[in-house]
């Protein structure tokens, strides 16, 4: 893990004088914008090609040279005009970038005093035996303790180097077929696949699905959809949602989580020869991701798509092929995807949806009912180019004539 | 007509490469004191070459009309 990872969460030499640095740079850059904004205007000053004119006299091929050297600077396309251009997306990129980890570092701290506290009333409930509160409040807190506040504690010396993190070994419980009608509809669009994820979401701990989707000529793709972290426990236990799944994932390392998700596609009769799309959220995006990149460098399974809700992906996307598509849905306001303190990838197979939709609660910005399918919805209504490109990449997947569906749970083995 | 004029004209232009030149040491001693990380920034650091090599490309060619219009005013002066 890199120092560069670590500083994000602040500390003596953290966010803050770095966010000052990226700061700075933009106003140098800012400056440079309007240096060749008086540059442009001087060379094409009226003042300026009077002389020029007036010079013409004595010599009117010189003169013309002159002139069309000047135009040939400040009209399109010119080293000038081109400098311009860069300055600019330089500039937006570097406020962007500033107020990026500005918005990580405000987030995070609150997030993570916000689940400490939220854990401590947990572990009093849980003491008087209000199993049910207790539990809806330690749910609540597991977004505030994101990978970034691990890394942190691990900093710190509280957790351990992700690497070190037990594992185990993927177990696949063959939970049967899931007959409910919602599973049974086929998706059209983005809200549907988001809605069926969160379906699946409210399932057991480490249970995902895999829909075989099937078209009008008989042809099959595949939708597995993952769930995110379902456990904030650190030790070695058989939830493969556990947090340490999420730092072994985040550093890009595999996971029995991973493993279980692609010990369900054989199950599930998946060959390497249908198209397979991963649904996931939170913790799930970021192992769909991980999915994608191994299953296809290794050609086990033939990933074509991606769709994340609410994960943190800017890092782990960067190793991802770009033979996989991947759209994902990030609202502001939750601190998660925020947490890897990396802006996702501008790539042409990289579709960040963004949206701020504030609910007052950190499980609230994360939730898929309350966020994600909504943000789904209006992605599919925005009518942007990228969405459509997307979902027209995808149409295989959301033009089926039926499903069916066999739901899974992963655990880990020691 | 004055040859000065156009020396004054070749100034400015010269002053424009200067301008540009200056603005480009400003960008790389400010980076040299930015200290940067991975991920969002990343995308906005790989810029900075780029931006960069196009302002001392276009000082160059700003200086060579600089150069042009100095010889005219020289031919004026001389005319």
């Amino acid at each position: 893990m890199s120092d560069e990872q670590l500083s994000v969460a602040g500390g003596a030499d953290g966010i803050v004088a770095r966010t000052d640095d990226l700061y700075a740079l933009a106003d140098v850059v800012q400056k440079v914008r309007l240096t060749i904004a008086d540059v442009s205007a001087t060379l094409s000053s009226p003042w300026l090609r009077l002389r020029l004119a007036e010079a013409s006299r004595v010599d009117p091929f010189a003169a013309v040279d002159v002139e069309q050297r000047l135009d040939e600077l400040i009209v399109w396309p010119s080293p000038l005009c081109f400098a311009t251009d860069g300055a600019t997306r330089l500039w937006l990129t570097l406020l962007a970038a500033a107020a990026g980890y500005e918005h990580t570092e405000d987030g995070i701290f609150g997030a993570f005093l916000a689940a400490v506290g939220d854990l401590f009333v947990g572990a009093c409930e849980f003491a008087l035996g209000q199993t049910d509160s207790a539990e809806d409040r330690v749910f609540e807190a597991l977004p505030g303790l994101t990978p970034l506040a691990m890394r942190e504690l691990e900093q710190w010396g509280v957790i351990p180097d992700p690497a070190t993190i037990a594992d185990g070994h993927p177990v696949l419980h063959d939970l049967g077929p899931d007959r409910r009608v919602l599973v049974r509809t086929p998706p059209t669009d983005l809200g549907d696949l988001v809605r069926q994820l969160a379906l699946r979401n409210e399932g057991r701990h480490g249970e995902i699905s895999v829909s075989v989707v099937t078209d009008a000529d008989g042809t099959e793709h595949a939708i597995v959809d993952i769930p995110g972290t379902k456990s904030w426990n650190l030790s070695p236990n058989p939830d493969a949602t556990s947090v340490g799944t999420d730092l072994r994932a985040m550093a890009g390392l595999d996971t029995s989580y991973e493993e279980g998700v692609m010990q369900a596609l054989a199950a599930a009769g998946v060959g390497r020869q249908t198209d397979v799309m991963l649904v996931g959220h939170s913790e799930g995006g970021i192992i769909a991701i991980n999915t994608a990149r191994d299953a296809v460098r290794s050609g086990r399974f033939r990933i074509t798509h991606v769709v994340t809700a609410g994960s943190p992906i800017g890092e782990v996307s960067e190793q991802l092929p770009r033979s996989v598509q991947v759209l994902a849905l990030e609202n502001d306001d939750d601190v998660v995807p925020a947490t890897d303190s990396a802006g996702n990838p501008e790539a042409p197979n990289l579709t960040t949806v963004h949206v701020a939709d504030e609910h007052d609660s950190i499980g609230g910005n994360h939730s898929l009912d309350d966020t994600y399918v909504p943000e789904a919805d209006a992605a599919d209504a925005s009518g942007n180019a990228s969405i459509d490109a997307f979902v027209a990449g995808a149409g295989r997947f959301l033009t089926g004539v039926a499903t069916r569906t066999h739901a899974y749970q992963i655990t880990r083995g020691f | 007509m004055d040859a000065t004029d156009v020396y004054l004209a070749a100034a400015r232009v010269d002053g424009c490469a200067v301008e540009l030149r200056a603005r480009a040491d400003l960008v790389r001693l400010r980076m040299q004191t930015t200290r940067w990380r991975s991920g969002a920034a990343t995308a906005a650091f790989d810029r900075v070459d780029e931006l960069l090599a196009l302002l001392m490309m276009s000082a160059e060619r700003v200086e060579a009309v600089a150069d042009a219009t100095r010889a005219l005013a020289v031919k004026v002066a001389y005319s």
